[in-house]
């Protein structure tokens, strides 16, 4: 393995003079990707620490002329920043419970979600269970517009007595994010060769050690991303969690559009609130990046 | 020894007696759970619970909403009058919804594309090491981690008249240069299409990155001593094997895309007039602001039924058989 | 700032001290102390009031002393869009979950959830523990007390906001004798508050110098507002959206047309953000001194005149909107546009304490303390123009002018269906500011819209509907109707 990497090394040096353009060409594609993706973001990032009267002045600048840490602040603890300006930001409680509930509720529906969903995508994978129309009936849960489904699933709620509750979103979460856990894992149950599990089959092991301990390290990567997107999806979900929640169960996206006030909406609280609320997603995304590399060489070929 | 598809589709050994056997040793209760038959049912069980409790009842209720005249300031909805299909009817000669349809599909089209095209070739570029690599994939998959809210109000405050979008091309091209982005159909969709772009992007890149990384070494390694450029590589070789993932990822953003609702809704609220009205944004007005909620059953039934046999259409080369 | 804070502080510690000085506070708690009493309610009981998140500074302390004052947990549940309070408000309709007991709305959507059965007719309660709405010296503002209170001939909330829109100046612009000079040689009048919107529009002309940085004009033309700027002009005219026999509309009327144009017409004096943006804008480009100036609410009169947020305190005017001359007689007219106000959910454990409460925080001192904390809550009743707190937030100039736009305002479409057929016609007039239609096309696809829209929720009680909103209009207004043929004598109620 180590003589044949080394050889493409070997291969590459000899044919250096093209291999630079390219390393150029990659590294000036590499960087333009990075300013079209960073500079929403960097603006994001200076809102967050501008004054409300810099929010839409013209001629825009990226510095904050006055800066200020008072849209950070004024999430945690609404009655500090003074003057008008903080007296008129002060339009709702301090996030602290958003955050709670969206801690509890969102990482316990991804994890049924994903469970579910890989569980079900190696029964449709490996033994045509449902054929071929359960697993598209299953996608059609993602095809139905959320508007129109809010008011009869909230007359069922209300009789389920589920509204406002953590249980009713986490079962709604888990619910409508299943399609993509089981699509997703599937896509990547599909790229593990059969005649793995066989060999293992063929060497006594039960169905469930053959899942568990066979294919569940081979589709790690594929977990890893399922995971983070259906993660995020429901973190950042926002219909719903207005539509089925009032003031106990209120989770982050709602309470973002608490920001707004008698003035317009409070570009600096809600752009601080959506950067304070990326970093646990960040950090989930950061941690996962080790697993998405999974280099798949066992040495035997896919037939 | 012969393996093969089974009825079932299960992996079958020709000796059906074979398997049995390694299984005869445990106890009965482990035994009949490893039973095959067993094993697939407690598989799908979670799933079909989880989405029969969730799903079932609500939609009957969407049935029966589409087929009554109802809106909430004539009453309790059990009383409604039933009137057939006369919200389709409706619907068919309502030109805004049409409208809505068409723009919707044309924004899918090209936002998908471009976060397609985009996203694979970002995951072709990072497949290699290189310092800040880490990093640099979390710059990018950012976008995906903010809420929509924001993501809206960022583009939105970012393509206003007199925002910084506008600034730098009057500052690079002459201030005759700008372009009032949120005053007429096209170039709002432009703005919102981009938002799209930025915010979904990472999604089919970190796709295509999963899927790379699945794609074994030795192939390629082997390609390229063979003499293979990079565009074999790629079209013989890692295509193939990323095709499933990639797919599903990009059926699963197309129909996600189809849904667009909350950018929109910040960026335009629909403005000017309707000229920027998604699907989800004319049944969000139908339904919500206007409280015809049997109108807007009726729509997302048929929404539901033209996307589904659009969907038919490119999800069967993924239910086919695996070679 | 602490010497806020503590004029805050006296001011809440005077609280409980006025409340009892207040009468309509004084038998609202002695209202509820009764129904303690009679076991109807119990102490530690939960209240909720469902309000926009713009209120919530105004409304939280008053909230806490009244739960201190009775036992009972009263909580604000805030909500951040508005569409989203009407939403949610039809959704408890539907569910009746009972999880709220009152509802702070825009008054126009009172029709919508009366007729939903959500919230239940209070006149025998205001009949029994006199709010004091129509009469006293603390009465509401005329005619407010008909805009926010009343659906199809009963009591359906009790208001707790003013949203007469006000014409914020450049005062130093407009009494700069310079100015005054170039301007009558240039027209042949002088430069004064304009009475007439022709007057407007040429001031408007006159400020438009893009060169230094300064647009004529700040008006709304936005997806959700645009009707704004167009309803003054058109009642002004004499024009009336639906005709009073047959509910057919009026709007594609020349009257109506040409106020669209009119105000079109000053799109070349406007910053683009005046369709493209929302509403807030006019709270960026008038402090910033951008724009010369705009129509809004009464909340921008605070935010322009405070240095902490505005570049041009201390320059700002506030002016009544102008009309039009019929017959050599100046009839104005402003929208009254939102307004807020307080219903009670029939759903909720107990309606006539959820009334109690709401009659509470509607008191003529209770409510004054809650406008002076400044929001999205203005000045309503008499006794608060004269309270010296208040005015000092407001700033002294705005209290009589707000007054005098209150007296000549008129109401939004308050019909059931109101939020449909006010949709319809700010999208066509946002459309037509976009340049994608013409006027009359706008006006005339809103009014077949409006056509349909009637019929589908029922002529007959839409006709009913609309005959009991026309007496609410400012007399001056109905007056004009009658003189104009529009409305039949004995239909305006004069």
């Amino acid at each position: 393995m180590k003589m044949l990497g080394s050889r493409r090394v070997g291969a590459s040096q000899v044919v250096r003079p093209k291999s630079t353009i390219f390393w150029i060409l990659r590294w000036a594609a590499i960087l333009a990707t990075l300013a079209f993706f960073s500079f929403p973001t960097v603006w994001l990032l200076s809102i967050s620490f501008k004054p409300p009267i810099e929010w839409m002045a013209f001629p825009p600048t990226l510095v904050p002329r006055n800066p200020t840490f008072d849209n950070y602040v004024v999430l945690f603890r609404p009655e500090l920043p003074k003057g008008t300006a903080g007296a008129m930001l002060r339009v709702t409680e301090p996030v602290t419970k958003s955050f709670v509930n969206s801690f509890i509720i969102v990482p316990v529906a991804t994890f049924i979600s994903v469970v579910c969903g890989f569980l079900a995508a190696y029964a449709v994978t490996r033994f045509r269970v449902g054929g071929a129309f359960m697993p598209f009936f299953v996608l059609t849960t993602r095809m139905f517009p959320p508007a129109a489904f809010a008011v009869p699933l909230l007359l069922y709620y209300r009789w389920l007595r589920l509204i406002d509750t953590p249980i009713g979103l986490i079962v709604i979460y888990a619910g409508f994010t299943l399609a993509f856990s089981l699509w997703m894992t599937k896509g990547f149950i599909e790229g593990v060769p059969r005649h793995v599990e066989e060999a293992a089959i063929l060497d006594g092991a039960s169905p469930w050690r053959v899942l568990f301990t066979i294919t569940l390290p081979l589709v790690k990567g594929g977990l890893a991303a399922t995971t983070l997107f259906v993660f995020i999806l429901n973190w950042t979900e926002f219909l719903y969690a207005l539509i089925f929640t009032s003031t106990r169960s209120i989770t982050v996206p709602v309470q973002l559009s608490h920001y707004v006030g008698a003035v317009g909406r409070f570009y600096g609280p809600q752009a601080a609130l959506g950067v304070v609320a990326s970093i646990p997603v960040v950090a989930l995304g950061y941690m996962i990046q080790k697993y998405l590399v999974t280099g798949f060489s066992f040495g035997l070929l896919k037939r | 020894m012969v393996c093969f598809h089974g009825d079932e589709g299960a992996l079958m050994i020709k000796e059906k007696g074979k398997f049995k056997r390694a299984t005869s040793s445990i106890g009965s209760i482990a035994n009949l759970l490893n039973r095959e038959s067993v094993f697939k049912i407690m598989l799908v069980t979670p799933m079909q619970l989880l989405l029969s409790f969730l799903l079932v009842p609500p939609f009957a209720i969407v049935i029966y909403l589409a087929l009554v005249n109802w809106q909430p300031i004539f009453g309790s909805w059990t009383e409604a009058p039933f009137v057939g299909v006369s919200n389709f009817v409706r619907l068919f000669s309502d030109r805004q919804f049409f409208w809505a349809l068409a723009r919707t599909v044309v924004i899918v089209a090209i936002s998908v594309s471009f976060q397609f095209i985009l996203g694979m070739a970002l995951a072709l570029l990072f497949n290699r090491e290189f310092h800040g690599k880490k990093v640099c994939v979390s710059v990018i998959l950012y976008p995906m981690m903010l809420p929509w809210v924001v993501v809206g109000f960022i583009f939105y405050l970012l393509f206003l008249d007199h925002g910084p979008v506008n600034y730098v091309i009057s500052s690079v091209f002459g201030p005759g240069a700008t372009v009032s982005w949120f005053s007429s159909s096209v170039t709002a969709l432009v703005a919102i299409i981009l938002a799209d772009i930025w915010q979904w992007t990472p999604f089919m890149f970190l796709m295509s990155y999963s899927a790379l990384g699945a794609v074994p070494k030795e192939l390629r390694e082997a390609a390229m001593t063979l003499g293979a450029n990079l565009w074999q590589i790629f079209r013989y070789v890692t295509f193939p094997t990323i095709k499933p993932v990639v797919l599903i990822a990009l059926i699963i953003r197309a129909l996600e895309c189809f849904k667009i609702f909350d950018l929109i809704f910040i960026m335009t609220r629909g403005g000017p007039g309707v000229s920027t009205e998604s699907m989800s944004l004319y049944i969000y007005r139908m339904g919500f602001r206007y409280g015809q909620l049997s109108f807007a059953a009726a729509v997302a039934i048929v929404v539901l039924v033209a996307i589904s046999l659009v969907a038919r259409i490119g999800v069967r080369p993924l239910l086919k058989e695996e070679l | 700032m602490t010497w806020r804070k503590w004029v805050l502080g006296l001011v809440l510690a005077g609280l409980g001290f006025l409340a009892l000085a207040d009468p309509v506070a004084e038998r609202a708690l002695a209202g509820l102390r009764e129904l303690m009493n009679a076991g109807v309610i119990r102490p530690g009981q939960t209240f909720r009031i469902m309000i926009h998140s713009g209120q919530r500074g105004q409304l939280a302390p008053a909230v806490e002393e009244l739960s201190r004052l009775t036992g009972l947990k009263i909580e604000l549940v805030v909500i951040g869009y508005e569409a989203d309070i009407y939403n949610k408000a039809m959704h408890e309709a539907i569910v009746r979950s009972g999880d709220y007991d009152l509802f702070l709305t825009f008054c126009n959507w009172i029709g919508d959830m009366a007729e939903a059965g959500l919230i239940v007719p209070l006149d025998s309660w205001i009949k029994k523990y006199d709010p004091e709405i129509h009469t006293g010296p603390n009465a509401y503002v005329k005619p407010l007390d008909l805009f926010t209170t009343q659906y199809g001939g009963h009591y359906y909330a009790l208001g707790m906001d003013n949203d007469a829109l006000v014409l914020f100046y450049r005062k130093d612009l407009l009494e700069d004798p310079n100015e005054q000079a170039v301007f009558e040689a240039r027209y042949g009048r002088p430069l004064r508050l304009p009475e007439t919107w022709e007057e407007f529009d040429l001031i408007t002309e006159f400020f438009d110098r893009p060169e230094q940085g300064l647009r004529g004009a700040h008006l709304y033309l936005t997806r959700q507002f645009a009707y704004t700027s167009w309803a003054p002009r058109f009642i002004a005219k004499g024009g009336i959206y639906f005709d009073p026999l047959t509910m057919d509309p009026r709007i594609d009327t020349p009257e109506g047309v040409e106020a669209l144009k009119e105000v079109l017409a000053l799109q070349k004096h406007m910053f683009p953000e005046t369709y493209t943006g929302d509403w807030s804008a006019a709270y960026t480009f008038f402090p910033e001194g951008k724009v010369f100036w705009t129509i809004a609410w009464a909340s921008l009169g605070h935010w322009a005149s405070d240095p902490e947020t505005s570049k041009i305190a201390g320059k700002v005017g506030f002016a009544q909107l102008p009309g039009e001359y019929h017959e050599g007689e100046l009839y104005r007219a402003t929208p009254h546009v939102v307004g807020w106000s307080l219903s009670v959910s029939r759903y909720g454990k107990a309606p006539e304490a959820a009334y109690l409460i709401a009659q509470w925080l509607n008191s003529p001192s209770v409510s004054a303390q809650c406008i002076t904390r400044t929001g999205t809550l203005d000045p309503f009743r008499l006794n608060h123009f004269k309270d010296p707190n208040l005015l000092a937030a407001y700033g002294p100039a705005l209290g009589p002018v707000l007054l005098l736009n209150a007296e000549q305002s008129f109401p939004d479409i308050s019909l059931r269906g109101a939020n449909e057929y006010l949709d319809v016609l700010n999208l066509n007039l946002n459309a037509a500011a976009a340049g994608l239609l013409t006027p009359e096309e706008a006006l005339s696809q809103t009014a077949r819209a409006w056509q349909e829209i009637t019929d589908r929720l029922g002529r007959g009680r839409q006709i009913e509907s609309w005959q009991q909103e026309i007496l609410r209009y400012p007399r001056h207004i109905r007056e004009l109707w009658v003189k104009l043929g529009k409305v039949p004598p004995e239909l305006a109620g004069l």
